[in-house]
């Protein structure tokens, strides 16, 4: 590929559509050559790199109703594809009731990208190591996707096919983020390594959430996200298996993680990401253990 | 430091109004009148013969104005020194790194440009590329410079006493490998170059750079274009730290296509490009041995290095003598051998870097805390034992005049709570101390001179003329603070002209610590001479002898009654009328410097004055380590350390601050990695490079230890590389002391921890 | 195909004509002469291009200028008021916390947009803030020195 010597961005058409019906019937039209712009903070960078090359770009901030974040307690929180990275943490019903998707917003990026980027742009992008996915797969959410022909609502685990390829159609959207009310008695958290400094790629994320009955310290729920160890972002099914309806015991908590880092399927750097699953299993569990009421 | 009145004081620099309002200019800031913009055709191969360039299609895009190559120029090798020229800035026969520049082409707007480049067809024919130094020096490897045996570009080599009785003598015997990886010296300023050619046929140029006067003389010769027709001009700095010095295919890019265009040029680095193609700082593997008694005297030394330097020489056997001088600085060890070969591969080259020379006292440094350990005496106490002092004469026969070493360590031990913690605290956390030195000037020939020139203006304020640059540093201020202190002007009533060499007179550059010692030396110089016409002009109006009179808050007064004055402006107009106009002048050169000294290549033995002055110091770091993970966390840093004299302590601490973040970061983070197939540098963008952000440090308290040195202005030696160059040791020192491990390799990576806790890593004793 | 937009710099409504593809980096350096907003790596890393949208610290190298019309935009050039400076630039001036200065115009809008929102922030939360900014010449000790002395004197220039 050579040296990147190119500071300008490749020359495109851009649209910027007010509904979400003028940006899938653009996206129908203009097919492969077209891509939707969010926040930019992915798309730019591939472009000026000259990895992505699309000759129609279409400008998602102008359309209304994609912004909102509202949380009710029998529909739980709904999340518009383009409210940013900072609103989620600025959320108070978030980081009340989802924790562990305030965490790894603040996670991502820097200030200045968390204020650009938005959760749809981050879904989209599938990342391997993307932040936000663990947590999203544990929560179980659903994805709602609009296309001109009218809409679909997806589980998140459905949604990653690959190393940044997601199960979307051509002119489709994805426009807004749903998610259920945790169990009664959970808590979840998010915890990280990353490549080298603070602020830097994951190289391994691990989302977990446990339901516990306090009475007898049984596990009455556990499920385990696992990031940036495997193409796409995953759940250690196995893993949670072991523990969900057993009593927690640190033994036992221990072999969850052995199992979950089996589980891990990393490329690079592969022996220390499957030891770091493993410790970070364990650590992700036993936090929201000792903050269950 | 007593009785100044701006020596010594942290004031606010002269610079920072307009970096913190945003108006300072930075070269790709400034915009000239039918500006065109640049970009430059790289080769995608580590190694290639150039066959064939077609530009025709480039030429015929509508907007491209200019297109050079190879044959474009006079066909003259670039070097550092005229003593090894052998970097073609802009390739004619082949290329040598993924990155050497094949071509240039100037458009009236940069898409045009980035379009052009796109257009250039080249035909190469691919050859063997070599990137490991061992193997580059094999019989049969491929040749990167045709006349250069076994891809060798420089030697190092001394021998003092007798190593191998030396480590009979010993007690015990230590010996062991360090390797370490590339890294980059990241300026924040992506690098480039701004070229305006006038028909007339003088060419303008703003190029970053430590010294303007050495690109100067380079682009004159290359161009072949008389130095008074070459005008670079001072503009603001984005960081230098070693790696602007030389020149590269930028400005040799924008002149050719400025004067083929007869319009301005601006050729603007992407990061990429800045991390791939501008220099790095060398990377050296290591065989150590050092032999001591059971007292804890230090006894033997053999130390072989070897230098990826890259495709060409840059400061070429510079950069294999800094780390003997500092090994020989700081301790006291009779028998001492060192042989250090830098080697050319296929990657980008390697020039000097400010703390270049710290990779040796990583080895050493944690050789003697081991030895500390085997011989049950205190870290800093062992140092205590060996370190020189001020009068000493090294091995080199280099003297050291201030050097106050074991004062360092006193301190920082003091400052640290050092005996409180070093081996009592809890598992996994650890304190570290390591001692290292910095050098003031070096041989440089005619270059080592200052030469500085005030004059006045009627109202009593003053310019001052100099060739100081100023990187980021702090220069330009400190040589307002010495005008200032001398002629009593307040900092805000002096005008700077710095480092135009049209304008103004010689400086060493900032790349050889000479700024305090020598230009301020010069300057202050000047101020003096200026000070002594002012005085002997006042003298008769004020009925008193010159001896009698002082200068302060722009007024000439009777120093025994200081109610009897008259305004300097008075006297820089009576001296006009009276047809002798003040003009100061100082000039100074350091003893020894004006040799040529390691540059020379008729020279046969390196014996000699190395340093016209060293700075010692002792840098105590503390960390945390998570065994689980790996990860080291630094939760504390206190560089203690010697610049002489402070004449801006605000400044110095600076400085120390930075250079505690920047080498945690080589030491904990950056690594350069290339594609073993292509050569090309897979880590050149932030996004697989990273440097400390605000959240990957703590903290640094400096302590400034005070020791005259004679012969620098006011006493001051300097703060750029002093302070930096313990620093990797000292987190290496402070891990040993958490985990009881020690280092082998850099950076260390979590990895590298977990690696060397299984394999309980400490160095190995032989004796 | 140029396009003519309206972009709101400093207080002041710019009418300019530009390509989709420029950035708002580009139009503020290139087209407005704003040149005090550094391109460092334009890709979102580095910080130096940080621009304030609406009060909120963003990298101008990855904001396409054409999306940017209707937003507050602060650079460095705006940030001192009829020739006085903010309190945060004299606590960097004061400080020491200013040396290549390649950094400084970013460093300086993330610390304000900071302390814009929380005027008393801990050495925690000004170390997150400026996270998206790297420095390789100060070490971030002084700049963070700086940012917490002018949150002491406050924002209008009163001591807190």
């Amino acid at each position: 590929m050579g040296i990147n010597v190119y500071r300008c961005l490749p020359r495109f058409e851009y649209f910027a559509p007010t509904t979400v019906e003028e940006a899938c019937s653009l996206l129908r039209k203009y097919g492969a050559e077209a891509k939707v712009v969010a926040g930019g903070t992915d798309l730019l960078v591939d472009m000026k790199r000259r990895k992505s090359l699309p000759r129609y770009l279409i400008g998602l901030k102008r359309i209304a109703n994609l912004n909102g974040i509202t949380f009710d307690e029998s529909k739980g929180l709904t999340i518009g594809a383009m409210v940013t990275l900072q609103s989620v943490i600025n959320s108070v019903p978030i980081r009340e009731r989802f924790g562990l998707l305030s965490s790894a917003a603040l996670k991502i990026g820097t200030p200045q990208v968390r204020n650009m980027g938005t959760v749809g742009g981050n879904i989209c992008n599938a990342s391997p190591s993307a932040d936000l996915a663990p947590g999203l797969l544990v929560l179980d959410v659903r994805l709602k996707l609009i296309s001109a022909d009218g809409e679909r609502i997806i589980p998140i685990a459905d949604f990653f096919a690959g190393p940044f390829k997601i199960a979307i159609d051509e002119g489709e959207l994805l426009t807004e983020i749903q998610i259920s009310i945790p169990p009664p008695r959970s808590k979840g958290c998010y915890k990280w390594v990353t490549k080298r400094t603070a602020v830097d790629e994951t190289l391994v994320g691990i989302a977990a959430l446990i339901a516990l009955d306090t009475k007898d310290n049984i596990c009455s729920d556990i499920r385990l996200g696992l990031g940036s160890v495997s193409p796409t972002p995953m759940r250690a099914i196995r893993a949670e298996e072991l523990l969900r309806g057993k009593r927690v015991e640190d033994k036992l908590i221990k072999e969850v993680a052995v199992l979950a880092a089996k589980e891990a399927d990393p490329r690079s750097r592969a022996d220390y990401r499957r030891r770091m699953t493993e410790v970070l299993v364990v650590r992700a569990i036993n936090e929201p253990l000792r903050n269950i009421k | 430091m007593k009785g100044y009145s701006v020596i010594g004081k942290r004031v606010p620099r002269t610079d920072s109004l307009a970096k913190a309002i945003g108006s300072a200019k930075y070269f790709a800031d400034i915009t000239l009148p039918r500006m065109l913009y640049g970009r430059i055709l790289r080769s995608p191969y580590p190694h290639a013969k150039i066959v064939n360039i077609d530009t025709s299609k480039a030429k015929a895009l509508p907007g491209v104005k200019g297109v050079v190559t190879g044959k474009d120029t006079a066909g003259l090798p670039y070097g550092v020194s005229s003593a090894i020229l052998d970097e073609y800035l802009l390739e004619i026969d082949k290329v040598r790194f993924v990155g050497d520049a094949v071509a240039a082409v100037a458009a009236v707007d940069e898409d045009t440009a980035e379009e052009a480049l796109t257009l250039i067809d080249v035909d190469y024919e691919i050859l063997p590329a070599v990137f490991d130094p061992f193997e580059a020096m094999q019989e049969g490897a491929p040749k990167i410079h045709d006349q250069v045996e076994r891809n060798i570009s420089a030697r190092a080599f001394m021998h003092t006493g007798n190593v191998d009785q030396g480590f009979k003598e010993s007690d015990y015997v230590y010996e062991d490998r360090f390797t370490f990886s590339r890294v980059s010296h990241v300026q924040m300023e992506p690098y480039g170059a701004l070229a305006s050619y006038d028909p007339v046929g003088k060419l303008d140029m703003w190029i970053p750079s430590s010294c303007l006067l050495i690109k100067r003389t380079a682009l004159s010769y290359l161009l072949k274009m008389p130095l008074k027709d070459l005008r670079l001009h001072e503009c603001c700095f984005g960081g230098h730290f070693g790696g602007r010095t030389d020149c590269q295919s930028a400005e040799f890019c924008a002149a050719l296509l400025s004067i083929k265009t007869q319009r301005p040029v601006n050729i603007i680095y992407t990061r990429e490009e800045t991390m791939s193609v501008s220099k790095h700082k060398g990377n050296f593997v290591i065989d150590l041995k050092m032999g001591i008694k059971r007292d804890g005297t230090l006894v033997a030394e053999d130390a072989k290095l070897v230098m990826d330097g890259g495709a060409f020489a840059s400061s070429w056997v510079f950069q294999v003598w800094v780390p003997y001088v500092y090994s020989e600085a700081r301790y006291n060890i009779p028998n001492h051998r060192y042989e250090a070969l830098r080697v050319y591969t296929n990657k980008s080259s390697c020039s000097m870097q400010r703390y270049h020379g710290d990779q040796l006292i990583f080895a050493e440094e944690q050789m003697l805390d081991k030895m500390a350990k085997d011989l049950g005496i205190d870290p800093a106490e062992i140092r205590l034992r060996n370190a020189h002092k001020a009068g000493d004469v090294l091995h080199s026969k280099s003297k050291i005049t201030s050097f106050p070493l074991s004062e360092t360590i006193e301190k920082a031990v003091t400052a640290s709570e050092w005996k409180e913690k070093r081996g009592k605290l809890a598992r996994g956390h650890g304190i570290g101390l390591a001692c290292g030195a910095g050098m003031t000037g070096f041989q440089m020939g005619f270059r080592a001179n200052a030469t500085a020139i005030i004059k006045f203006n009627e109202d009593g304020s003053a310019t001052l003329f100099t060739g100081v640059v100023d990187v980021g540093a702090g220069n330009h201020s400190m040589m307002a603070q010495v005008v200032s202190e001398e002629l009593g002007i307040p900092m805000s009533d002096i005008v700077l002209v710095c480092s135009d060499p049209e304008l103004t007179p010689p400086a060493p550059g900032e790349y050889s610590m000479l700024a305090a010692f020598t230009t301020a030396e010069a300057v202050r110089r000047a101020a003096v001479d200026a000070k002594q016409q002012i005085v002997k002009v006042a003298a008769p109006k004020l009925d008193v002898e010159p001896s009698s009179l002082e200068l302060k808050e722009k007024r000439v007064y009777v120093k025994a009654y200081p109610e009897r004055w008259i305004p300097l402006a008075s006297i820089i107009r009576a001296a006009y009328r009276e047809g002798n106009g003040i003009v100061g002048k100082g000039s100074c050169t350091a003893r020894a410097m004006s040799e040529a000294g390691w540059a020379d290549p008729l020279r046969k033995k390196y014996e000699g004055q190395h340093a016209a002055a060293y700075t010692a110091g002792t840098t105590i770091a503390e960390v945390e380590v998570d065994e689980e993970t790996g990860e080291v966390k630094v939760l504390s840093g206190l560089p203690a350390w010697d610049c002489g004299v402070p004449i801006n302590p605000m400044a110095v601490e600076g400085q120390w601050e930075g250079a505690m973040v920047s080498a945690l970061g080589e030491t904990l983070y950056e690594k350069h990695e290339w594609d073993e197939k292509t050569g090309e540098l897979v880590t050149a963008s932030f996004l697989d490079y990273k440097i400390p952000t605000a959240l990957d440090t703590p903290s640094i308290t400096p302590i400034i230890v005070e020791a005259m040195e004679s012969e620098g202005a006011y006493g001051a030696k300097e703060a750029g590389i002093s302070g930096s160059t313990g620093v990797r040791a000292a987190i290496a020192n402070a891990i040993y002391d958490a985990i009881g491990i020690q280092i082998k390799e850099n950076p260390i990576t979590p990895e590298v921890i977990l690696k060397a806790l299984a394999e309980k890593s400490e160095i190995k004793r032989v004796k | 195909m140029k396009e003519l937009i309206e972009l709101k710099v400093n207080g002041e409504a710019y009418q300019v004509s530009i390509e989709p593809w420029k950035t708002l980096l580009e139009v503020l350096r290139e087209t407005l002469n704003l040149t005090g907003t550094k391109e460092g790596c334009g890709k979102g890393d580095c910080g130096a291009c940080t621009v304030l949208l609406d009060g909120k610290p963003v990298n101008s190298c990855l904001l396409l200028a054409i999306e940017s019309q209707g937003k507050d935009i602060l650079t460095i050039e705006g940030l001192a008021q009829g020739g006085q400076l903010h309190p945060i630039q004299q606590a960097f001036i004061g400080h020491g916390a200013i040396q290549c200065g390649f950094c400084s115009p970013g460093m300086i809008l993330s610390a304000k947009a900071l302390l814009d929102n929380d005027p008393q922030p801990s050495e925690a939360e000004v170390r997150q803030a400026i996270s998206g900014n790297l420095c390789r010449c100060t070490g971030y000790t002084k700049i963070i020195e700086a940012i917490l002395a002018a949150s002491k004197t406050g924002v209008n220039g009163e001591r807190i």
